[in-house]
């Protein structure tokens, strides 16, 4: 495989030191038609490397603001974010990013769009077919490759858009709400096969999410936000065990911890 | 696209007054993005542009760069322009140009929204006839205005068949495919409710037609006026295009300027009455 | 006038129901093959209600019998009113009579020598036309500072019907193919040029975040997004453009007598009362047109095969 890629450490959680992210102080004011609006507060935040995070919220808690902030496309108002010890001022190409919608351009193949990637990096396109048939393989869309996405369904999208995610392995995936579009049980089966993903890459994953449930069930961590202006409440450990299945749900903890967080939200 | 605000300090949490700082100094992202120039420039260049246009003009013949009949002097063609208007019998070829596009108009959109309601309620005559008028908006108007000439004369009749003509299609086009934008879930609600296919029609349908047929009707006051103005080319006793001709004929440019300017007078008047009209029939869509 | 972006409804607003992620309604209907989107189930709801496949498929060949009886209907309508003597045979020639007159122009060699030189000054002034409209519309849509400045003299120009320049460009360029040429490229360059801008400026906000999440440079953008996206509309001004062209040398030839082309065929042959050869030369220039307009649409399908909406085509 060509290109430097550098793939993410699954080590314990350590020190901040070892952190893959870091955020410190950072505030975001935007302009709007009403007036400036702080979206963020006074964010303090570290990501452990190899660790499933999500950051849970109602809509204005400015969770996808500090999404975007920590993967480079937005300017911090005030304070600091680095990425491996280096601040960040643009985006980086060992950060992956999926949105809510799949962003697939419907002038390409399923293929040609899961190769985007590798061609705007400048990197041989040839070396990398194969892998991205594996991985479309990998996320059940083998025989869709040299199909349109209009042919598609939301579910196979997203999955689409999974894979182009992984083609070029970066250390990092930042996830804004990817399976919010996606009825309940395309949601679970698309949660389930993004663990599977996470367990065996070992990647460094930060979830946005309005969904308490989905969030629990997912990460090791919980960054619970709450709006106007948009300030970390509180960050939670999820100390259910692991490899998770939908089973989990059945334990008395998952539900303990779920309504903390209701708590903390005010919808309990 | 610098994230981090550089600071000697390490950073720490902000006071209450710094964080009004911080929100009062929070501009549009388009104003830091587009950034390097003051937002008044391109303002002030676009005010600057005309009498710049009218300094190159008034060189270009100053030093004879160009031959006086093709561009006559600046002063002269402004004073034309008076000139023009307050001839004797100019009111009466702007009413009859008027008139020719105002009735052409009228005609050819009601014959278009008429055809288009009516083809859309029988999807069979839709499916039969839409492909053959569609191509037969492809056909150049102008090459029918010598023999609309031939048959109805030189005079009004003439340029208001060109005029409707040139926007039956527009508008006949934008009706039929606005009022097939209906959503599965918008018919839903009216079988539900029972209601009639008139109501139907009239609640839901048109309703829902409205911004495209607005789009044709747009369409259609500048191909009408082409077509009227065309038609009076071809021949005419009377009208504004006739007498663009007369200007040309006895080498009068500077009238001509004053004319063409006259036309996209006219021209931006049409348009903007039909955006007001719209924006007061189709209120509850913001202008595109 | 520039047209709104689709949406993913189709005309009928039916959007296929999200199924289990296995197996797509879409797919199901036909196997993808490659560069050829499948079919998608895109009938009003009515005619969904009213019946499955079979019946809407049946309205087709019905459809297509319905215009062919309504065309056949029309001609022999035209043969009568001259005959029956309802219009003046001599204003309103037969068909017979305008087929005769098509093989005798034809014939004589008019129809091929005009039919060249009405072809050549649209065919140069289209392609002047068309990429001078292109190239400044992408200028605006790259540097909103230019746009900014000239938007009031886009939008005064935009309003004035540009056929009124055609005497003052023949009194400029004389009486030979260049004025032709010079009309048809006045006319023919406003929309491509007002549909490039807003084909390059609409809004593309996630797709931009998956540019900018990837470094993509600004090349990269207009080339792999921009263009793309801007493609549907710019082909539709392409296609406008190409009539708009055709309209403007006719208008010039018209104008001028001692020209040569169809349209000033046309024009004499109307002050001669020579209706049937005059008749003859009009369905010359609508088979043009509508071959052009067959030809525009056949490569829309092949290039813009992703269209979503069709009714975005004219």
């Amino acid at each position: 495989m060509t290109g430097d890629t550098s793939l993410g450490t699954s080590g314990s959680p350590t020190s901040s030191r070892d952190s893959v992210f870091e955020v410190s102080h950072l505030y975001k004011v935007f302009h709007t038609d009403s007036g400036p609006v702080m979206a963020l507060r006074d964010i303090n935040l570290d990501v452990r490397p190899g660790e499933f995070l999500s950051f849970v919220g109602p809509s204005g808690c400015g969770k996808s603001t500090l999404l975007n902030v920590i993967a480079g496309l937005l300017p911090a108002s005030h304070g600091e974010v680095s990425f491996k010890g280096q601040p960040v001022k643009e985006p980086s190409r060992d950060i992956g990013m999926m949105f809510q919608t799949s962003v697939l351009f419907p002038w390409r193949t399923v293929l040609e769009n899961v190769l985007m990637p590798i061609e705007i990096f400048g990197w041989d396109k040839k070396a990398y077919k194969d892998r991205a048939v594996e991985l479309l393989a990998a996320v059940g869309l083998e025989s869709f490759v040299e199909a349109y996405p209009a042919q598609l369904s939301g579910g196979m999208q997203q999955r689409a858009s999974l894979a182009r995610v992984l083609l070029y392995d970066p250390a990092v995936l930042l996830l804004d709400e990817p399976f919010g579009a996606l009825d309940e049980f395309t949601r679970e089966n698309m949660n389930l096969e993004l663990l599977k993903i996470w367990s065996a890459t070992g990647k460094t994953v930060i979830f946005v999410t309005h969904n308490i449930n989905e969030a629990v069930f997912l990460s090791d961590r919980v960054v619970v936000m709450t709006p106007r202006p948009g300030e970390v409440a509180k960050v939670l450990d999820v100390d259910l065990p692991r490899p998770r299945s939908l089973q989990v749900m059945k334990d008395a903890r998952f539900g303990e911890q779920v309504f903390e967080i209701r708590e903390l939200l005010g919808v309990a | 696209m610098t994230s981090v605000v550089d600071s000697p300090a390490p950073t720490r949490s902000l006071s209450q007054d710094e964080e009004e700082g911080l929100l009062a100094a929070a501009v549009p992202t388009d104003a830091v993005a587009g950034g390097r120039s003051p937002s008044w420039l391109p303002t002030l260049l676009s005010i600057l542009l005309a009498p710049a246009i009218v300094g190159l003009w008034i060189v270009a013949r100053q030093l004879d760069l160009v031959h006086d009949i093709l561009l006559p002097d600046f002063v002269p063609t402004v004073a034309a322009f008076w000139d023009v208007i307050t001839a004797d019998a100019f009111a009466m070829h702007l009413r009859r140009t008027v008139t020719e596009i105002v009735l052409g108009y009228g005609l050819g959109c009601t014959v278009g929204l008429g055809l288009g309601i009516g083809l859309s309620s029988f999807p069979l005559l839709r499916k039969a006839y839409f492909p053959l008028l569609a191509g037969f908006e492809a056909i150049p108007g102008i090459v029918l205005a010598p023999v609309i000439i031939t048959w109805l004369g030189f005079g009004m009749s003439g340029k208001m068949v060109q005029a409707a003509i040139a926007c039956f299609f527009p508008v006949f086009v934008t009706t039929l495919v606005g009022l097939s934008m209906v959503t599965d879930n918008e018919l839903r609600l009216m079988r539900v409710l029972k209601a009639s296919r008139w109501q139907t029609f009239r609640q839901l349908r048109i309703r829902s037609a409205l911004p495209a047929i607005f789009g044709g009707l747009k369409i259609a006051i500048t191909t009408a006026t082409i077509g009227a103005v065309v038609s009076e080319f071809v021949g005419a006793d009377a009208g504004l295009g006739f007498l663009l001709l007369r200007y040309k004929a006895s080498y009068e440019t500077e009238a001509m300027f004053a004319l063409i300017f006259i036309f996209g007078v006219i021209g931006s008047c049409s348009f903007l009455l039909l955006e007001l009209l719209e924006r007061k029939v189709v209120f509850w869509r913001s202008p595109s | 006038m520039s047209h709104e972006h689709g949406t993913p409804d189709g005309p009928g607003g039916v959007r296929p129901a999200e199924a289990w992620p296995e197996t797509p309604i879409r797919v199901v209907l036909s196997e993808p093959a490659r560069g050829v989107p499948g079919p998608r189930v895109m009938d009003e709801l009515e005619e969904r209600l009213l019946g499955s496949a079979p019946a809407a498929a049946s309205k087709r060949p019905t459809a297509l019998l319905v215009s062919l009886g309504t065309c056949l209907a029309l001609l022999l309508g035209w043969y009568a009113l001259p005959h029956l003597g309802l219009v003046n045979p001599l204003l309103l020639p037969d068909p017979i009579q305008v087929t005769r007159g098509l093989w005798l122009l034809i014939e004589g060699g008019f129809l091929p020598r005009h039919f060249k030189v009405t072809l050549t000054e649209v065919g140069i002034g289209f392609v002047i036309g068309a990429t001078a409209g292109f190239v400044l519309g992408t200028l605006l849509a790259l540097s909103p500072f230019l746009r900014k400045i000239l938007s009031p003299y886009i939008l005064a120009l935009q309003s004035l019907p540009k056929v009124v320049l055609a005497p003052l460009i023949i009194g400029w360029l004389g009486f030979g193919v260049e004025s032709k040429i010079a009309t048809a490229v006045a006319i023919c360059f406003f929309p491509l040029m007002i549909n490039t801008l807003v084909g390059l400026t609409l809004p593309t906000d996630e797709p931009m975040k998956l540019m900018s999440s990837l470094g993509a440079s600004r090349w990269q953008v207009y080339r792999k997004l921009r263009l793309p996206t801007a493609a549907p509309l710019i082909f539709v001004g392409v296609k406008h453009s190409a009539l708009l062209a055709f309209t403007g040398a006719l208008v010039a030839e018209i104008l001028v007598g001692s020209s040569e082309g169809l349209g000033r065929l046309v024009a004499t042959y109307n002050q001669q009362i020579r209706m049937e050869l005059a008749f003859a030369v009009v369905v010359i220039v609508a088979a043009m047109a509508v071959a052009a307009v067959m030809f525009f649409d056949y490569l829309d399908r092949k290039l813009i095969f992703w269209r979503e909406d069709k009714a975005g085509v004219r």
